[in-house]
């Protein structure tokens, strides 16, 4: 076997002996490794050393009112949410429950009318038709979005993206 | 509530059956036909875009009039992007929405400050996260609390750069 | 506690862009994604089930993280609130404890960052928040060998605390949570390898630091 702490990633074979995780093959190879060699006999007895060290810190234990107290901010968050909203909510909870064959003839026709990924050029953004069935986003997350557009092309991000994107092909 | 699982269910069957039988039969090659990367991730600004003139008309017309001038100039001036920095823009948007709202809010003041720098220190700043980009997030982690960063920058500029350093691609 | 269990469910657009379903064998669910997709249509209970289940390791990763009980169980809440906040837009794009754990580290190294850890005041007698002491198992050892025990557990705590965020994040994921590198990657958003180096360079200095306790 050749000597792990002369390789750059030594630390993971010796990690996983440590652990417990290394096949039974590898950790008996590792082993008669450790007969021979010096330098990982001490790594070895170090990272054990650690090990147990580690497993001496338990942490505190939670309150007992951890959920209660929980529940109360969700509670309070949720009475201070505007009625809008909440009618949003609860009108699409009865749309949901009230129409879930409209549900099934929606995603229907996404199967018939889907174009998948490649077959269109991206137009603006993007290169997959949507369904959207006449639902697009609030104009205020639109607008919110070219904000954040605007502020982000600043940075231009775009050398950098540019040389992800090749690492990616 | 249980027929529409069902109806759901059998509805995802109908729209996604050959991705799942694809990965059940131990499909290999890693990324599934249907994920998208993050270039291709939809935004507010592209659902807006794939919605008919009409559509796009009734939601602009919400807006009152200076805001909506500012937002038909913002659409102009995104759509007369290269597609490469149009990508770029949209990878950073969707790395920015992945933070929670308070995280992502502390970015946007980040960059309004960023904003706020004279050219000169802007360019010192995107050179910075340029060379960044290049680096491991360990060496990243490094070379933002080594002395020659402290050196380069004020204070300000330095959590900027922090900042700013959260929405580079990882290596 | 580990986290052992659970693969990627479903193939749905990506919440994380750099996970990928190797589709080897068949489909495993991740048992607490469906619940998660209850608590999107609705069911309370599987919400309640969710936070019995993972409130506990979420708590005790925070407090390693942040060495202040306090300011861990705040954090832990925030943690389950944005869980419950995300609910009617919740995609199983990840496994569950890849989310929460990737929530549970972002809000640790903000906390970390803003400055709001205190040292925690160890001893040997703590108070608890309804006043009791908290007496240490009894292991059989004396007085000294008491002593000797808690300065060593204190020498540890200091040389966690001392790694950077990122590392010390790996680390207690590696070593308390039993997760593997792939999905630490996931949590810290980075590479595998990214993973290994930032665990086995911690793992070396932690060595380090704690040499002369061998």
């Amino acid at each position: 076997m050749e000597c792990p702490s002369k390789r750059e990633d030594s630390s993971e074979v010796l990690i996983s002996y440590v652990e417990g995780s290394l096949s039974p093959s590898a950790q008996i190879a590792f082993e008669r490794h450790l007969e021979a060699c010096g330098r990982c006999r001490e790594l070895t007895a170090a990272q054990q050393e650690l090990w147990a060290a580690l497993d001496t810190w338990a942490p505190a234990e939670l309150s007992a009112d951890f959920n209660e107290r929980l529940y109360e901010r969700i509670a309070s968050e949720e009475s201070s949410r505007p009625k809008w909203a909440e009618r949003l909510t609860k009108a699409g909870l009865a749309w949901q429950q009230a129409v879930p064959v409209v549900a099934a003839c929606a995603a229907l026709m996404v199967v018939f009318l889907w174009r998948g990924p490649g077959t269109e050029p991206g137009v603006y953004f993007g290169e997959e038709a949507v369904a959207s069935q006449g639902r697009g986003p609030q104009i205020e997350q639109v607008e919110s979005a070219l904000e954040d557009f605007e502020m982000l092309g600043q940075l231009d991000f775009r050398s950098v993206a540019e040389s992800a994107l090749r690492k990616k092909i | 509530m249980r027929a529409t699982y069902l109806i759901a269910a059998l509805a995802l069957m109908l729209c996604g059956g050959p991705e799942f039988a694809q990965g059940a039969q131990g499909h290999r090659g890693g990324v599934v036909s249907n994920r998208r990367s993050p270039e291709q991730e939809k935004t507010p600004v592209d659902e807006f875009e794939r919605m008919s003139p009409e559509q796009q008309e009734k939601a602009l017309a919400k807006l009152p009039p200076e805001r909506r001038k500012k937002v038909e100039a913002q659409l102009a001036k995104l759509r007369s992007l290269p597609p490469e920095q149009r990508a770029a823009l949209r990878q950073t948007y969707n790395r920015l929405s992945e933070f929670p709202p308070e995280r992502q809010q502390q970015l946007r003041k980040a960059l309004q400050k960023f904003g706020s720098q004279p050219a000169d220190r802007q360019e010192a700043i995107r050179q910075e996260l340029r060379q960044l980009s290049g680096l491991s997030a360990e060496d990243r982690a490094v070379r933002l609390k080594s002395p020659e960063f402290r050196s380069t920058f004020n204070h300000g500029e330095q959590q900027i750069v922090r900042d700013m350093a959260d929405l580079l691609p990882a290596r | 506690m580990g986290y052992g269990t659970g693969i990627l469910f479903g193939a749905q657009p990506s919440w994380d862009a750099r996970v990928n379903y190797d589709g080897t064998g068949p489909v495993s669910i991740d048992q607490d994604a469906v619940l998660m997709l209850r608590v999107r249509e609705g069911d309370q209970a599987s919400f309640g089930v969710l936070l019995q289940r993972h409130r506990r390791p979420v708590f005790h990763f925070l407090c390693r993280m942040v060495q202040n009980q306090a300011v861990a169980e705040e954090l832990a809440q925030e943690v389950f609130l944005r869980v419950y906040r995300s609910r009617s837009t919740y995609e199983p794009t990840a496994k569950f404890t890849t989310w929460l754990f990737r929530i549970a580290t972002r809000l640790a190294l903000n906390s970390l960052r803003d400055g709001k850890k205190e040292k925690l005041q160890d001893s040997l007698e703590e108070e608890t928040p309804d006043g009791t002491s908290r007496q240490l198992p009894d292991r059989g050892r004396t007085i000294e060998q008491e002593m000797m025990y808690q300065a060593r557990l204190r020498e540890v705590r200091e040389a966690i605390e001392e790694l950077p965020a990122k590392q010390r994040a790996a680390v207690l994921m590696h070593k308390y949570d039993d997760m593997e590198y792939s999905q630490i990657a996931r949590v810290l958003r980075c590479s595998d390898s990214a993973v290994k180096s930032l665990l086995f360079r911690a793992y070396e200095s932690l060595r380090f630091a704690l040499a002369h306790l061998v």
